[in-house]
C-alpha cells in the first residue's frame, strides 16, 4: 500500500539536522555550535582552492607567529628532509606543499578547540591525529581517494565527540563509562540521550566547517561505510583508519570499532602491519608539534 | 542523606542524573518503569523523584498514596504528549532531555539546595565550552 501523504526525504533530512543544530546549540552554554578560528577557516578554503598560491599560504601562516613556527619545524623533521633546512616560511611551505601547509594549520587550531583538561579531552585530540594519519596512508596504499585529501576528514571524524564533550561534559563522560562497561554500543547510547549520534552531528559540524558534502557523507557514516553513499570510498578509508588507530594504542575506550573498513580493503596482514608502523612513526612526529 | 528516585528506561538518562546527584550528596535509586517506581515510593522514604514523562503518567494511573506523597521533577522531551499537566502540584520543574548541569541544578534546586562544589575538570571543560 502506497503512502497516501508521502513526505520528501529531503524534507526529512533537512528537519533532523535543524533538529541537531538545536539541541547541540540548547546544551551549549555560549548559545553557539562549536567553530574553528578563523585562521584554521581561511586554510580549509585554501585547501580545496584552485586559486590557492603559495603567497596567500605564507601570508595565512605568517599571522601566527606558533603556526610559524610548526610549519619550520615540520619541513625540517625527518619525513621532508632536504639538502639545505627549511630557513623562511616560503621555504618550509614549499617543502610541504600547499595541502599539507594548510593541513598542519587546520589542525593546530583544532588542536586549541580540542585543548581542554581531562582524559577524555586528550584521548579524542590523540585519536583524531591517528585517524587522519592513518587515513592518508590508506590513501596512499589503496588510491581509493586522492592522497592528501583524507587528512583533514580523519582529523574531524569524531567531532561530533568532541561537541558532545564541549557542550555537556557530564553526559559525554557518563556514556564514556557505559560504553567502556559494556552497557551499549556508544552510537545506541548517544542515540538514547540525544536523539542522534555522533557521526550524524560530525557531519553537520564539518560541513559548517567547511569540508565538502562528500567528505561530511564519509564522516557520518565512519562506523557504517558500506552505507555511504558519495562519500563510501572515504568513509571506508574513515573506518579503516579508526580500526588501525585502536590498533596501536590510540583508541578512545576499551571496545574496539566493527572492521568493516578494513575487511573491505582487503590489504595482506603484512600490508597492514606496515601501515601500522608508519602511522606510528607519523604519530609521533605529528604529536610533538601539536603538543 | 536525602534519598532521590531516579525514573526512566533509558540507563543513559538513569546514569547521567545520578552522576549529577553525586554532587549534592544523595543516595540515588532508580526505576525503569512505573511498577519499580511505586515499589521505590513505598519501600523508601524519598525527597524527590526525577521521572520520565511516560513513566509518570502511568505511574499516576496506578494511583498510589506512597508515590503521590513525594515532589518530583519531570523529565520531558520535545513530543507534546511528553507535556507536564498544570494542575500536577507534585512537579516542582520540568527538564527537557538531554539536559547540562546547570539545567538540572535549577530544576532540583529547590527541594536538593545548592550542590557541592563541581570538580575541576568538569568547571575547565565548560569554561572551555563558553570560549
Amino acid at each position: 500500500m502506497t503512502d497516501p501523504y508521502p513526505v520528501d526525504a529531503s524534507v526529512l533530512e533537512r528537519l533532523r539536522r535543524q533538529r541537531i543544530r538545536q539541541t547541540l546549540t540548547h546544551l551549549s552554554r555560549t548559545g553557539e555550535l562549536p567553530s574553528l578560528p578563523g585562521a584554521a577557516s581561511a586554510a580549509l578554503s585554501l585547501a580545496s582552492s584552485p586559486d590557492a598560491n603559495i603567497e596567500r599560504v605564507c601570508e595565512l601562516v605568517e599571522t601566527d607567529v606558533g603556526l610559524a613556527a610548526r610549519v619550520l619545524r615540520l619541513a625540517n623533521s625527518a619525513a621532508y628532509a632536504r639538502r639545505s633546512p627549511a630557513r623562511t616560511v616560503r621555504d618550509a611551505v614549499v617543502a610541504l606543499g600547499l595541502r599539507k601547509t594548510c593541513d598542519v594549520l587546520v589542525a593546530a587550531c583544532f588542536r586549541r578547540l580540542v585543548a581542554i583538561p581531562g582524559d577524555l579531552a586528550q584521548n579524542l585530540w590523540s585519536h583524531a591525529l591517528a585517524v587522519a594519519i592513518a587515513t592518508e596512508e590508506f590513501a596512499k596504499i589503496t588510491k581509493a581517494i586522492e592522497p592528501g585529501s583524507g587528512f583533514l576528514p580523519g582529523l574531524f571524524h569524531d567531532v561530533g565527540r568532541i561537541a558532545f564533550l564541549l557542550a555537556d561534559p557530564t553526559s559525554a563522560d557518563v556514556i564514556q563509562s557505559l560504553v567502556d562497561s559494556g552497557a551499549g554500543s556508544r552510537a545506541d547510547l548517544e542515540r538514547e540521550w540525544y536523539g542522534f549520534d555522533h557521526a550524524e552531528a560530525g557531519a553537520i559540524l564539518a560541513a559548517d566547517w567547511g569540508l565538502d558534502a562528500t567528505q561530511a557523507d564519509a564522516i557520518r557514516w565512519h562506523h557504517d561505510p558500506l552505507n555511504a553513499q558519495g562519500g563510501r570510498p572515504l568513509a571506508i578509508l574513515l573506518s579503516a583508519a579508526d580500526s588501525i588507530a585502536y590498533a596501536i594504542g590510540f583508541g578512545t575506550g576499551v571496545t574496539r570499532p566493527k572492521m568493516d573498513g578494513l575487511d573491505a580493503l582487503g590489504l595482506s596482514t603484512e600490508v597492514e602491519a606496515d601501515c601500522a608502523t608508519r602511522v606510528q612513526h607519523a604519530f609521533a612526529e605529528h604529536s610533538e608539534l601539536f603538543g | 542523606m536525602r534519598t532521590v528516585l531516579t525514573a526512566d528506561r533509558s540507563t543513559v538518562v538513569r546514569a547521567v542524573v545520578e552522576r549529577h546527584l553525586e554532587r549534592y550528596g544523595c543516595r540515588a535509586l532508580e526505576a525503569t518503569n512505573a511498577e519499580e517506581a511505586l515499589a521505590g515510593a513505598r519501600e523508601h522514604q524519598l525527597d524527590l523523584m526525577v521521572v520520565d514523562a511516560g513513566v509518570h503518567a502511568a505511574a499516576g494511573r496506578l494511583a498510589d498514596p506512597a508515590y503521590d506523597a513525594v515532589p518530583l521533577v519531570l523529565l520531558t522531551t520535545d513530543h507534546p504528549a511528553s507535556e507536564p499537566d498544570p494542575d500536577d502540584s507534585r512537579i516542582v520543574a520540568t527538564l527537557r532531555k538531554p539536559f547540562d548541569a546547570p539545567s538540572f541544578d535549577r530544576a532540583v534546586s529547590r527541594v536538593l539546595g545548592v550542590p557541592q562544589p563541581r570538580g575541576p575538570v568538569a568547571d575547565v571543560a565548560q569554561e572551555g565550552a563558553a570560549r
